[in-house]
């Protein structure tokens, strides 16, 4: 079940968009429970103090309040990590990069006409459903690199390698079409990930589920996105015995 | 024995000079290449040749070269090593003094096992000492930036200080070694060594006040330059509210006359096209108003409006004001400068050239963003910051890889760089170490 909050100030708006989202939720027999809809943020969050279910979040950017939309979904992100949030807004000319990134915003509905909003917010519904029966199905093992406050996430499955670096404790994750360089050493690495992964080398780990081939010989092990890896003489043995258990 | 001792401790000697002098760490294998180099040399000093100090010559130069073909900065690398050289002779000559002071007799000294390790213990300290006050002034002055040209004067200023001083020696050796005379040279050669340890940082010191002042004179010119952009959308402004007074009066005359058709016909004609307009040529610098951080906001607003001028699309999103970032301006101003030009470049090569900037802050951390429309060459991420990487052929790509140099430095910081649907993305987290 999630649990569907609207924040938007104009009542009018309010109205048409929970009756969007309830017809919606009608037709397609989503597990959705509209929460929540008003007008004031602080309403949100009050209401999100000790609720169970996930969240979906309907923001307006512009609340008329002391606190924005951009200013919300970081508080409501702050309390709950993995919740969906959608802002509805009426400024067409802005890109949202910000709020893709700070926020991690699902999507952006522009109130345009009724019939686009309409099919938009049916749209976004489908698209939460469907992420969240993916998330529920595989709980999704991740490898985390936290810093500050912040923390980044890249799942297991999708890492290829990590890799040292000429630069003392900088390691680079590199994922698939995505790589990221850090501060850290492959020991503290290595205890956030799982049996999939093999320390083939003094300066590498490697995602065994990544690798297309190996080349014994020349001790390069050559990974499926076309990256090569080093393969040290003394790991040679451990990682031929790994290759063979899981065929 | 004692021979064979003394021939130890003077491999000993170097080694610990040169490694404490080099700028980096040497590795395992490094190290022990340097150590066979200098073993090989030393014995071929005391037991095969009997060339003198001639040799020093040929130890000198082997290692030099040694040690220059290590990394990248050569000439950098050779200073510090000649400096090492000279450091150690310059110790050897407050030893002497020292020891003739005390009274020892000059050959005793050179004999003696227990002054011998004493000598090389204090030779330890005193070239880490000399090693830290070196590096702490080339650091200060920013020295990783320093160019060539001043790398090399320095080489060459460092180079005949050590040609003086070697022929001093084995002319002092041809005619006959003195203590008193070996000390007086020592002096003699001190004071050059402090003098000459001068006449480098002057140099260094006045290259950085050129930077500095050449750095602000082209932060002034871009500010200018935004200004000019700013006063340009001012303008453009007012034309808007000219042409919208007069949209009004003839929206007004339609309406006077209840001549709705009229009004439709011209909404649709007039109206709308201009509105169209005025989104379309919404280039929203006024956004990097939030930089607070003069340096940033001049080399992002010089590249952007560059990038805007050449006809590539720009969305600049800056909503939070930035007034600090934990990592050095000059840093990071060179750093989105690396960034934005290879975006500026990557974008061009598209049918839509896009570039999107985005700046905001988190409690304790500040995040850059800039992403470019692209077209897959097939260099791969991973090969991305090595050197001469490059979709440009060989000799480029020295961007990337100067920002992993630069980043070093900065524990708390993630890069970050993405592909998706066409989109190449730059980011930079930077963190309050």
């Amino acid at each position: 079940m999630i649990d569907v909050y609207i924040c938007e100030d104009n009542v009018k708006q309010l109205n048409t968009i929970k009756k969007y989202v309830q017809d919606a939720i009608m037709i397609e027999e989503l597990d959705m429970n509209i929460a929540l809809t008003t007008g004031d943020p602080h309403a949100v969050l009050e209401k999100l103090q000790g609720a169970g279910n996930p969240g979906l979040f309907f923001l307006d950017i512009d609340l008329h309040s002391d606190m924005d939309g951009l200013v919300l979904a970081q508080k409501i992100r702050k309390q709950e990590p993995r919740c969906f949030i959608i802002f509805i807004t009426s400024h067409s000319e802005m890109s949202f990069m910000t709020f893709q990134y700070k926020v991690e915003a699902l999507d952006f509905i522009i109130k345009d006409t009724p019939e686009l909003i309409k099919s938009k917010i049916h749209e976004c519904l489908l698209n939460v459903m469907e992420k969240y029966r993916s998330s529920c199905n595989k709980i999704m093992k991740t490898f985390s690199i936290t810093l500050g406050d912040h923390i980044t996430t890249v799942e297991l499955d999708k890492i290829l390698y990590f890799e040292t670096t000429s630069n003392i404790h900088r390691i680079i994750l590199q994922a698939e079409n995505r790589r990221i360089e850090f501060t850290s050493q492959l020991k503290e690495v290595e205890k956030q990930l799982d049996y999939r992964f093999y320390r083939c080398h003094r300066s590498c780990i490697i995602n065994r589920d990544q690798i297309q081939e190996v080349d014994f010989t020349n001790y390069t092990i050559h990974m499926k996105n076309g990256h090569s890896c080093p393969l040290s003489v003394r790991m040679k043995k451990g990682l031929k015995k790994m290759l063979s258990q899981s065929t | 024995m004692i021979q064979f001792l003394l021939c130890i401790s003077n491999i000993l000697i170097y080694f610990i000079l040169i490694r404490n002098f080099l700028p980096f760490r040497l590795k395992k294998h490094e190290n022990l290449i340097l150590l066979m180099i200098l073993s090989a040399n030393i014995i071929n000093l005391t037991y095969i040749s009997n060339l003198g100090n001639l040799g020093v010559v040929i130890l000198l130069s082997t290692s030099g070269l040694y040690i220059a073909l290590l990394d990248r900065h050569r000439i950098r690398n050779i200073c510090f090593f000649l400096l090492s050289y000279l450091c150690g002779v310059l110790w050897d000559s407050i030893f002497i003094f020292c020891t003739t002071m005390i009274g020892l007799d000059f050959y005793y000294a050179q004999q003696n096992l227990l002054i011998r390790c004493i000598y090389i213990i204090l030779l330890f300290f005193f070239s880490k000492g000399m090693a830290y006050i070196f590096h702490y002034i080339v650091a200060a002055e920013h020295g990783h930036a320093l160019p060539r040209e001043v790398w090399i004067s320095i080489f060459a200023n460092l180079l005949i200080c050590t040609i003086i001083f070697v022929f001093n020696i084995v002319a002092g050796e041809r005619a006959g070694y003195d203590s008193k005379i070996t000390t007086f040279n020592g002096i003699l050669f001190g004071c050059y060594f402090f003098a000459t340890t001068i006449v480098i940082i002057n140099c260094i010191r006045s290259y950085t006040n050129r930077a500095e002042m050449e750095r602000k004179q082209e932060a002034f010119d871009t500010l200018q330059q935004y200004t000019t952009q700013i006063e340009n959308m001012y303008s453009t402004v007012r034309s808007f509210k000219h042409d919208y007074v007069n949209i009004m009066t003839s929206m007004s005359g339609y309406l006077e006359e209840h001549d709705l058709d009229g009004l439709t016909g011209y909404f649709y004609q007039e109206i709308l096209p201009l509105s169209n307009q005025v989104t379309m040529n919404d280039f929203r610098l006024n956004q990097l108003i939030n930089i607070k951080l003069l340096e940033i906001k001049s080399i992002v607003s010089a590249k952007l409006t560059y990038a805007h001028e050449i006809g590539i699309t720009v969305d600049i999103e800056i909503r939070d004001s930035v007034e600090k970032v934990a990592m050095d301006r000059l840093d990071l101003s060179r750093i989105l400068g690396i960034f934005l030009d290879n975006a500026i470049e990557a974008a061009l090569e598209t049918e839509h050239p896009w570039i999107g900037f985005v700046m905001y802050q988190h409690d304790t951390s500040t995040s850059i963003l800039i992403s470019n429309s692209f077209i897959d060459h097939g260099i791969s991420c991973s090969d991305f910051n090595k050197p001469s990487v490059s979709t440009k052929g060989s000799n480029r790509g020295i961007g990337l890889h100067n920002v992993s140099e630069l980043i070093k430095n900065y524990p708390a910081t993630i890069w970050e760089n993405e592909v998706k649907d066409d989109i190449f993305t730059q980011k930079l987290e930077i963190h309050q170490g």
